[in-house]
């Protein structure tokens, strides 16, 4: 009886667990492909195309191309309307061009893990702070594509939408949504050719020739996790401590950009929940840099900026996140007493 | 010791059982602790503690993560049947007790769901909507304060580089993500 009894609960608790679960794990998983697609796709594809970005304030068309060659990863993107801009990625090392400033800045992701290594950390913990959910099809910029709906477990992150092309896995179209489901930015192709047609000459910029009379901010020197802390102890700069947490946050990675000649060491903190990011950057203030009076806010899309001062340092957060979610990390922020 | 103390308090033990348990409560002071946490974890899901500094909260929800059984409601146990054994699945009371059995499934899926709002609302009381909308007027004037500063405007130029070049969503959208970087320069 006993026996009986205990197996017919076993079954009635697997078929609740099937009923309950498998469908949402199912859905998990395949997002979860297609979402291995678009990380694969991006990177070794070779593609040409147009694409608007939108935000509340602005609405702007770039050109970009892509491409592998020599085994290296080639990219540059061209706004091609309002001031033009270009920026040159070869593999880790980007540059931006801006010719209404005359300035370039380069800046290199140093002692990162490259892709496809980066892949599995990327993505694995996904789940903990989003559900995936796979929609339906639709066109964009002339191609069938997949919808996928990455939703926020939390208030602490924003949701997105995902038009993922199916014949390549190319990313068509990305939403971010906020607490209302409402796009707060968007990106989408307009036009997109796949694997033929790539200029070779697309990494590099027109504007090299004239870069002897341009300002160069130069990638500065970094120096890299345990270094960062331990170089910290060691000229005597204070060791900073995050108090709080956000949930599905973890800190990615650490470093110091070495002092250059106009400005001063800054530490770099990166936190990710493997789908955004959120950079915390904490340098000596300067006149210029010292907010004027308590902390301040900007917003550029979806990307939140949070400053405050902190004794004789200033703090700015910077991500694709609520500001809330920057307030509460960079609040906690302090220095660890010796 | 625990369960007694909880049937206790929903008022489901006999009376031999009540005043063995108030017995002990005069000599064992982790009884009395108990109690003393039980009483509070109450009145908190009754809502009648209304305002909790955060240590406190905290305790709480250390309590109530730790004694879930607090928020589902007793079967009625007796002294001598307290461990009494699963009802058979070929008895003739079968329906009612899974009916009862369900019952308490059923609340005891409430309980969870009613200690998930509070660690929700433990994490942070205000939905971010309200949040923004809360932002002090010093905040929004800052913000176009320092918009103006070039040298600012400037400095977060390279902070948004060195973000982005950083970011994990650059392994989706590729070089497209860049562009709001340069849209955030203007």
């Amino acid at each position: 009886m006993m026996f009986a009894m205990n197996f017919w609960q076993r079954m009635a608790l697997f078929g609740c667990a099937i009923f309950l679960g498998l469908p949402a794990s199912a859905q998990q998983t395949d997002g979860m492909h297609w979402l291995a697609r678009v990380v694969t796709a991006a990177h070794r594809l070779n593609y040409t195309g147009t694409f608007v970005y939108r935000n509340a304030a602005l609405s702007e068309t770039s050109r970009i191309a892509h491409f592998l060659e020599a085994g290296r990863e080639l990219e540059r993107l061209e706004v091609l309307n309002g001031d033009t801009r270009e920026i040159i990625r070869i593999n880790d090392e980007v540059r931006y061009y801006l010719p209404q400033r005359q300035t370039l800045i380069v800046e290199k992701r140093g002692l990162q893990r490259n892709f496809p290594a980066l892949l599995p950390a990327s993505l694995t913990g996904l789940t903990e702070s989003y559900t995936i959910h796979k929609g339906g099809r639709e066109l964009v910029a002339g191609r069938e594509s997949q919808i996928i709906r990455l939703e926020p477990r939390d208030i602490w992150r924003y949701g997105q939408k995902l038009w993922v092309d199916v014949e390549s896995g190319l990313l068509l179209r990305a939403d971010m949504l906020d607490e209302r489901n409402e796009s707060i930015e968007s990106f989408a192709f307009t036009q997109l050719q796949i694997g033929e047609g790539i200029d070779r000459n697309a990494h590099q910029s027109k504007f090299d020739a004239a870069l002897g009379s341009w300002r160069v901010r130069a990638a500065p020197h970094l120096h890299h996790l345990a270094s960062a802390r331990r170089s910290a102890w060691n000229d005597g700069g204070p060791v900073w401590m995050v108090r709080e947490k956000i949930p599905g946050f973890r800190i990615r990675s650490d470093m110091k950009r070495v002092a250059q000649a106009d400005r001063p060491e800054c530490v770099h903190m990166v936190f990710s929940d493997g789908l955004v990011a959120i950079s915390v950057f904490i340098e000596a203030a300067s006149q210029d840099s010292q907010p004027e009076s308590g902390p301040g806010a900007e917003k550029l899309g979806a990307l939140n900026v949070y400053r405050r001062a902190l004794g004789k340092h200033l703090v700015v957060l910077m991500g694709e996140v609520p500001l809330p979610t920057l307030r509460k990390l960079g609040d906690s922020i302090e220095a660890k007493p010796k | 010791m625990n369960t007694q103390l909880s049937c206790f308090l929903d008022n489901e033990l006999d009376t031999h059982d009540q005043q063995a348990l108030l017995q002990q409560f005069e000599t064992a002071s982790e009884l009395r602790n108990a109690w003393g946490r039980y009483q509070l974890i109450g009145e908190v899901l009754r809502g009648e503690v209304t305002h909790l500094d955060s240590d406190l909260m905290g305790r709480v929800m250390h309590e109530l993560r730790d004694d879930p059984v607090i928020v589902a409601p007793h079967m009625r146990v007796g002294s001598r049947n307290a461990q009494r054994k699963l009802p058979s699945f070929v008895a003739p009371d079968f329906l009612p007790r899974l009916m009862q059995h369900s019952t308490a499934l059923a609340a005891a899926v409430a309980g969870v769901a009613v200690v998930s709002w509070l660690a929700f609302h433990y994490e942070e009381p205000m939905p971010v909507a309200q949040l923004v909308q809360n932002e002090q007027p010093s905040l929004l004037a800052a913000q176009r304060v320092r918009l103006a500063n070039p040298a600012n405007e400037e400095r977060m130029q390279e902070y948004l580089v060195a973000h982005q070049a950083h970011s994990p969503g650059h392994q989706m959208r590729a070089g497209a993500g860049y562009i709001r970087m340069v849209s955030g320069e203007r």
